[in-house]
């Protein structure tokens, strides 16, 4: 049976595979290459120290370290307040990169992730603009306006679910533009956005905008945009259904008795939270919000404001603007205003000011009616001047501020205050965004306590007399009666070291002990005495700590017994950190002196309250320092 | 072990009471102490917490023991271990099956190109018009015979024959036959077959044998024929010097029962969109009516396998195997127009067959002598898929319901419920071509008819599961009988329809009743 040769075989010229029309473009490639660099680099300088840690980072990391570590969900229980999505991508970042073995805390581990995020997120921004046309300069000047902002670069660096969801938003809408119009395309459209919203909620805001640029993007009555419909459509209904279908395999469907439920998380996102009052309202949460946003940057919230209005009558970028409008519209509502709320805005506000600006240049270059020019010019000088100034006179501090200032050193050196002060097997109220770090450093995870837990979930216990020490941060002191755990320790305890000052300090409270201090003049007293002993050889600082009572009197106990021994020159009373700034007392003495062993022996031969922490020699000198009281 | 204190245990100091500083030694090598007494409260030796006054420390307050450390749920024994497995392994397959039924039916939409390429061109050709034998197997079609032969003839194009093939024993269809012939002597010739036992494909070769066209265009004796499809036809061919033209069936008869929308629907899935899918991929089960073939490759091939109750399928796979290139055509106005079997037995009936066809053709093994392995995989996987899919209907409820009685892990039961993605989406796309169909031919959509084909989807793969097991208790009988269908009426009969062996069995369809 002869076989045709039919390797030439005839198909239909029409089906024949169109060469790609956006070819890769190596002017492109190289623009968003020198881009990428520099956003990333600018994200990373200072990723560690700046902004401070705070408590919703390390709920996520902590989140995303259970998974993989503990085997749970969540390292407390469930409640359904977002799906879990999020912090499931944070927890396969971590199981690829182990970057939390590396990192310097749990939460810089987070922030890398952060910046591997908005790389990506820049990479499809620069493919969503020029899938909408927009010439190379406009593509670059959305980039920087989504990746340079210090409200930008703050907020992106932060570990918030909703960086996590902007790569899938602008995925999908890279997706929704695909230039062969490929149905495949479309259903991926569909997964991604569910993804997107699976991973915050709060992109399903979005929708509108999303079905916007699926209509646009479907025109054409081939008989695409049904089956684009049904396909992207189903995909997206059903993602949302696995997550509802999660809940009930778990039998969390519905509230009942001893277990959360998914119905009670929707209602508590959407009705159940304290409402942020409206923003221009002096004194109210939404306020202070919209203030911190201000005080990082100007520019971009004046840039949203004026030109999502005339994006409307862009048609290139109108669905953006649409969306922009809604996100502001979602600013003026008097309910619950989430503080990262504003990362949905910055892709749209980058698209729509570029997008803006590009069709004015473009209406320019057209050369239309000379009124309709001139105006534009004008517009855009004005426009394009006033932007490059505010910008160059707002940005640079804030920048500095993101990248040198160490505005994270009160966590960190609280951090390593506890690992080295703190016993291991005490109970601890903290700030989550320490819970991780001082597990991994040994502690029992029971021992460990978010401060958020003990009067919310059954499992926890709560009673501020269950607990020995708490961790202060600005979240924690922030809403004192919604917790009477946390308010009942905070008034019960006594602060032993403090780090930082005002509002970012972070503090390390000890709970049992109070504030009045009624050995303060026996302190004096003995003190006044020891200097007084000839066998040692005081300096003046010294002397004043002695005579002020500030030094710890087992610490004045066992320098009267090493007086006892030889004359000793006493070098200094050194200040550990933090602790001075919460009134302690000096534990540590340097001491200078004949046979430095002995005297050391003698002293790790002590019991109970007089042995030391350390003793250490080096030379004549031997560094003594007591356990914190 | 004690060690030898310094200066013994260092009692408190009594500065709780501002007593300058005295340590009293309580060990032997007892240092001397140094300060000044200023008080003579004595030094009491003991912990740091004691009170020179004797108050006892101050006990710590009772505490709540922390919670229990929470294990994680229990190692599961081997048994279930064993089910949780094959539970993953079926959703994972049945996953599959579903996923690539979808993914062909949406063939014809992948890119607005890729639907303009399933029509017909739009402007007409001018190559050369290949002269086009027309053949018309009937019996016992009396009432319709006729009028088809009537509209053949009066298609718009020049150089077309007719045969009207019709069998010795049958004078009545003869007669309309030979009427028409007369109305329309040089269009319409008949041929009598004289073959025992009748059936489809050898009259069709008893008619090979008179053909004088270039080619051979196979229609049904009750087909509606569109005039301008024989010269759309001749265009494509020109267009793609292709060796096959497969036309476009459609099904009408949407409104007649719940089944018959499915039945339709399938039609229009099948031609309009998973045929150009096997045509591109070189593997094709053709179908057996509005298929044009080029004659001298016919005549090369030996025409149609008269043993196979599929024998459009065979003819098909043949085709492919020998690397012949197939083109398939779907324009909603120029479909051939056709009936859903009439009651729910024949539609089984009529699975029944095309299952058993199938099977043989897989068992005859022809489709072997494709050229690539991937070709195979898709001939072995294509000529399974009604019972793949009939069973991949049965087993979703099924694992779901396993799922939700017994205790599994809750990964175990998200992933099973996976099979239902493709499900649901199928379901949101048959809607959408519904919407199309009703679009395209003018027909009302009610919603009646949309919760006809969402109800309806579990039930119609119950129907074809029986039909597939059926076929396969027939095939492992070694039966392949032709089985009557019933009939009320004059009414169209599905194209299929092939009589095997049985002495005087009816061809095509009886008005007679068994």
């Amino acid at each position: 049976m002869a076989t045709i040769d039919r390797t030439n075989s005839p198909t239909l010229a029409v089906v024949a595979e169109p060469r790609l029309r956006d070819r890769v473009d190596v002017r492109s490639l190289v623009v968003l290459g020198v881009l990428l660099v520099l956003t990333t680099a600018l994200q990373l300088w200072g990723v560690a120290r700046s902004p401070q840690r705070i408590d919703d980072e390390g709920t996520y990391v902590a989140q995303a370290w259970a998974v993989l570590n503990l085997g749970e969900l969540t390292h407390y229980t469930y409640w359904y307040d977002h799906p879990p999505v999020g912090w499931l991508q944070l927890a396969g970042f971590f199981a690829l990169t182990g970057v939390v073995e590396h990192a310097p805390n749990a939460v810089v581990a987070g922030r890398i992730a952060m910046v591997v995020v908005q790389a990506v997120s820049v990479v499809l921004l620069w493919v969503l603009t020029r899938r909408l046309e927009f010439s190379r300069w406009a593509a670059a000047l959305a980039v920087v306006l989504f990746s340079v902002s210090p409200l930008a670069l703050q907020y992106h660096r932060t570990v918030y679910l909703d960086n996590i969801a902007t790569p899938w938003i602008l995925a999908t809408f890279v997706l929704l533009l695909n230039p062969r119009r490929r149905l495949v395309a479309y259903a991926a459209a569909g997964l991604t956005f569910a993804v997107a919203v699976l991973t915050k909620e709060t992109t399903l805001l979005l929708l509108p905008a999303v079905a916007w640029v699926f209509w646009r993007a479907t025109a054409g009555g081939s008989g695409i945009r049904r089956y684009a419909l049904a396909v992207s459509g189903s995909v997206f209904v059903l993602a949302g259904a696995f997550y509802v279908l999660f809940a009930a395999v778990k039998g969390e469907l519905v509230p009942g008795p001893d277990h959360t439920s998914l119905w009670e998380g929707i209602r508590y996102q959407l009705g159940g939270r304290e409402a942020s009052g409206l923003v221009w309202q002096e004194g109210t949460l939404g306020n202070r919000t919209l203030s911190i946003w201000l005080a990082l940057d100007t520019v971009l919230p004046v840039l949203a404001v004026v030109l999502a209005p005339v994006g409307v009558f862009v048609r290139r970028v109108r669905p953006f603007a649409v969306g922009l409008l809604i996100l502001l519209a979602m600013l003026l509502r008097p309910g619950y205003l989430p503080v990262p709320f504003v990362i949905a805005l910055l892709p749209l506000v980058a698209i729509v000011t570029a997008g803006v600006a590009q069709s004015a240049v473009g209406m320019v270059r057209r050369k239309g009616s000379r009124l309709v020019t001139g105006i534009l010019v004008a517009a855009l000088a004005v426009g394009g001047a006033g932007t490059a100034s505010a910008a160059a006179a707002t940005w640079p501090t804030q920048l500095r501020g993101l990248t040198i200032a160490p505005l994270d050193a009160p966590v960190t050196d609280a951090q390593a205050w506890i690992a080295q002060n703190v016993p291991d097997d005490v109970r601890l109220l903290v700030d989550d965004s320490l819970w991780v770090d001082l597990v991994r450093a040994g502690r029992d995870r029971r021992d460990v306590v978010w401060y958020y837990k003990p009067d919310t979930d059954a499992a926890v216990t709560s009673g501020w007399q269950n607990y020995d020490w708490i961790v202060t941060s600005d979240s924690v002191r922030s809403d004192p009666t919604s917790f009477p755990t946390v308010q009942g320790a905070l008034a019960n305890s006594r602060t032993v070291a403090q780090f930082g000052e005002g509002d970012r300090r972070v503090e390390v409270r000890r709970i049992g002990a109070t504030d009045d201090d009624p050995l303060a003049a026996a302190r004096s007293q003995a003190g006044a005495a020891l200097a007084a002993n000839p066998r040692l050889d005081l300096d003046a600082t010294a002397t004043g700590l002695l005579q002020d009572g500030r030094v710890d009197p087992r610490l004045m106990t066992v320098l009267a017994g090493v007086a006892g021994r030889a004359s000793f020159t006493v070098r200094e009373f050194p200040a550990v950190p933090g602790e001075d700034a919460a009134d302690g007392l000096r534990r540590t003495v340097v001491l200078d002196g004949p046979d430095p062993q002995a005297v050391r022996d003698a002293l790790s031969a002590q019991r109970g309250a007089y042995l030391p922490d350390s003793v250490a020699v080096s030379g004549s000198q031997l560094t003594v320092q007591f356990p914190i009281s | 072990m004690p060690r030898r204190p310094f200066a013994a245990v260092l009692t408190t100091l009594t500065f709780l009471l501002g007593v300058p500083s005295g340590i009293a030694l309580a060990a032997p090598a007892a240092a001397a102490v140094a300060a000044t007494p200023t008080s003579t409260t004595p030094l009491v030796q003991g912990d740091a917490g004691a009170d020179p006054f004797g108050r006892p420390a101050p006990q710590p307050e009772p505490r709540t023991e922390r919670p229990a450390e929470v294990t994680p749920a229990t190692v599961h024994s081997w048994w279930s271990l064993g089910g949780f497995t094959a539970l993953v392994v079926v959703s994972l397959l049945l996953t599959g099956v579903a996923g690539t039924t979808l993914a062909w039916m949406l063939h014809a939409w992948r890119t607005p190109q890729h639907l303009e390429a399933t029509r017909f061109s739009r402007t007409p050709g001018t190559g050369r018009r290949p002269r086009f034998s027309l053949l018309v197997p009937a019996r016992h079609e009396e009432d319709v015979l006729g009028e088809t032969l009537d509209r053949l003839a009066a298609v718009e194009y020049d150089d077309v024959e007719i045969l009207a093939i019709v069998g010795h024993d049958d004078p009545g269809t003869e007669a309309v036959a030979r009427a028409a012939s007369t109305r329309h002597p040089d269009r319409v010739r008949v041929v009598v077959d004289h073959s025992v036992p009748k059936n489809k494909p050898k009259a069709l070769n008893t008619a090979l044998l008179e053909v004088t066209g270039d080619v051979v265009g196979v229609m049904d004796a009750e087909d509606e024929v569109h005039p301008h499809l024989l010269s759309n036809v001749a265009d494509r061919f020109a267009e793609t010097r292709a060796d096959v033209v497969q036309g476009g069936v459609q099904l009408m008869n949407l409104h007649s029962s719940w089944w018959s929308l499915r039945n339709v629907l399938e039609y229009y899935f099948w031609f309009r969109s998973r045929l150009h899918f096997h045509a591109g991929a070189k593997f094709i089960p053709l179908g057996g009516n509005t298929v044009f073939l080029r004659t001298h490759l016919l005549k090369t091939l030996d025409g149609w396998d008269a043993e196979c109750l599929a024998e459009d399928c065979e003819l098909g796979v043949r085709l492919s195997s020998r690397g012949y290139s197939v083109v398939v055509a779907y324009d909603p106005e120029l479909v051939t127009r056709e009936e859903t079997p009439p009651t729910l037995r024949s539609l089984v009936k009529q699975r029944t067959r095309w299952c058993q066809g199938f099977l043989q053709v897989l068992r005859k093994g022809i489709w072997r002598e494709l050229p690539s392995r991937r070709q195979r995989w898709l001939a072995r996987y294509t000529l399974s898929m009604p019972f793949l899919q009939a069973f991949t209907g049965l087993l979703i409820p099924f694992s779901i319901a396993m799922v939700l009685f017994a205790k599994v892990p809750t990964w175990v039961s998200l992933l099973s419920f996976v099979p239902l993605v493709p499900t649901v989406v199928t379901m949101a796309v048959e809607l959408a071509g519904l919407l199309e169909f009703g679009r395209a031919y003018s027909v009302r959509i009610r919603v009646r008819d949309v919760l006809g084909l969402l109800l309806g989807t579990f039930p119609y793969q119950v129907v074809l599961a029986v039909a597939a097991v059926r076929a396969v208790i027939r095939e492992a009988q070694g039966d392949s009988s032709w089985e009557k269908t019933e009939h009320t009426g004059a009414h169209r009969t599905p194209a299929t329809e092939v009589d095997v062996r049985t002495a005087s069995v009816d061809l095509v369809t009886d008005r007679q009743t068994a």
